[in-house]
């Protein structure tokens, strides 16, 4: 009996949340320049939705880490655990410039729902530096699932 | 780049139609059809998903193409999984897949949160990939696949995805069990030098590794709810001569541990067999593992990963999360001795499989290979 269900998980996860991260990406940039995208507006709202329940779970497990020493974060897989770790390590190290990584992340979420043309450009680039958090995290998963070729 | 992504999505878009065209062609054992019907939808959405990359190609514009190439990553990704492992247990079609296809179709029937959910095997050590919503697939080495005797364990990885399914709930529930067990771990008194600091991480360690082992031990309970005697017997004889790790894990290897060490979740079983009635199978299964121990001179220690004080909250988390789950429960008739009918459960078919492996093994290869062929006869209706 192996545990490789928690691999999968997160391979999961990560999948269903790039998809939304491009998704939305996709379409703020070619609402930004005028073309109205119809086609992907419904699929954007749900992205938003997806967004939004992610980033609620990494604030909730950031929380309980930076209240405990060494850090904690009980009733989240070991996994989750690590992608919070290193969104943490990389707002310590001030890897990243978007808003993601210098402003709360309640902050970025009211971006997810603004019409300003300013929130907007800030939430394509927080989207940017989320997606290669998560596909650099991903790849553990991604060789464990899917294994080298 | 552009062209680079165009001639990257045209290859995917001509791979995705070849598996289509190879899932479509394949001919599909009644069993496998919601599992079949469900990933040529799923590769039916790739397709579409990469001509709208391609489409977005199209628009000339370059700021996104940053997001066309991982969307094309992404998509890669999908097609490997389904390529290499989602569809292999329909193209494989083996008429032997029936068995566990049906003792997994029932499983999942009975429940409502996955009564929608298709299912298929492969073959691998005893796991599931239960990630919604991906299907489910549940792995079984090869040789089990052929027998009832080993199909409980199924019970067991059936808990992961009871536990997917009410992910928030549990989670709750594991959160709090991790609370209780970092105040039991809580020194009386706290000094402040990197000794301290050092058991501080190490009691971190301790409840942060609680998260997966909980989970398995709620997987166990799912299989002996479940199944009854038959899932003990099948936790015994599979996992028992397993290795000396599975008695006695060095305190290294414990916080690398994804399950609890094996000897502590027979003795968990154990003890919920005894409350639900089965002492004689519970102290005869104890009675094995603790023999096996001796003969490997294994003294049972944890380390601080568990301890007898964490008994009653581990109980009660157990207890509170087969209440959130309700799986089925082993009724009487599943255990009574009259032959399998089509009107009972595979629960009764493999309780019955046991006792009959135990009283009588010389004969139980015929009975067994009779049973099977009756099970596997009767019309597939996929309802508990």
């Amino acid at each position: 009996m192996t545990a490789d269900w928690l691999t999968f998980q997160s391979f999961q996860r990560s999948q269903e949340v790039l998809k939304a991260i491009n998704t939305l990406s996709v379409h703020l940039k070619l609402m930004l320049n005028g073309i109205a995208d119809e086609e992907r507006s419904q699929a954007a709202k749900q992205s938003v939705e997806t967004l939004r329940a992610f980033l609620d779970e990494i604030e909730a497990a950031a929380c309980q880490a930076d209240r405990t020493e060494p850090a904690l974060m009980l009733g989240v897989d070991p996994r989750f655990q690590q992608l919070v770790h290193d969104y943490l390590a990389a707002r310590r190290r001030r890897r990243f410039r978007s808003r993601l990584f210098t402003d709360s992340i309640g902050d970025v979420k009211m971006l997810l729902n603004s019409n300003a043309r300013s929130d907007q450009r800030a939430l394509v680039e927080c989207l940017a530096e989320l997606r290669v958090l998560v596909e650099e995290h991903m790849h553990e998963d991604v060789s464990q699932v899917l294994g080298a070729i | 780049m552009r062209t680079i992504l165009r001639e990257s999505n045209l290859d995917l878009l001509n791979e995705v139609e070849r598996l289509i065209s190879a899932l479509t062609a394949t001919p599909v054992m009644p069993e496998l059809a919601a599992y079949h019907k469900h990933i040529v939808r799923a590769c039916t959405e790739i397709g579409e998903q990469i001509r709208r990359n391609l489409r977005d190609l199209e628009l000339g514009r370059d700021d996104v193409l940053p997001d066309i190439l991982s969307d094309t990553q992404r998509l890669a990704h999908d097609l490997r999984l389904y390529n290499r492992r989602l569809a292999s247990p329909v193209l494989r079609g083996l008429e032997s897949d029936r068995l566990s296809l049906r003792v997994i179709g029932w499983l999942h029937a009975a429940h409502k949160k996955t009564a929608e959910i298709p299912a298929a095997i492969s073959t691998e050590e005893f796991s599931i990939w239960p990630a919604p919503p991906y299907p489910v697939v549940y792995f079984l080495p090869a040789s089990t696949q052929q027998g009832l005797l080993y199909q409980p364990l199924l019970f067991h990885e059936f808990g992961h995805l009871l536990y997917a399914c009410h992910e928030p709930e549990m989670h709750s529930l594991v959160q709090d069990l991790q609370m209780r067990i970092a105040e039991l771990l809580e020194p009386l008194a706290r000094r402040n030098d990197v000794h301290a600091q050092a058991e501080a991480q190490q009691r971190a360690t301790i409840v942060s590794a609680w998260y997966n082992w909980i989970q398995e031990l709620f997987c166990d309970a799912v299989g002996l709810t479940i199944g009854g005697p038959a899932f003990i017997h099948a936790f015994d004889r599979y996992l028992r001569i397993g290795s000396r790790t599975d008695y006695h894990c060095p305190p290294d290897e414990l916080r690398l541990c994804r399950h609890p060490v094996t000897w502590l979740r027979a003795r968990l079983l154990a003890r919920r067999a005894r409350e639900l009635g089965y002492e004689a199978i519970a102290d005869a299964m104890e009675r094995r593992w603790a023999t096996i121990a001796a003969t490997l001179g294994v003294e049972e220690d944890y380390y601080g990963f568990y301890e007898d004080e964490f008994l009653p909250v581990i109980w009660q988390t157990l207890d509170d999360m087969l209440m959130e789950a309700e799986p089925y429960r082993c009724t009487q008739r599943d255990l009574g001795e009259e032959e399998w009918t089509s009107d009972s459960t595979p629960v009764h078919l493999l309780n019955r499989a046991w006792r009959r492996f135990r009283s009588n093994p010389d004969e139980y290869s015929t009975w067994e290979h009779q049973s099977i062929m009756t099970f596997c006869a009767t019309p597939w209706k996929c309802t508990a």
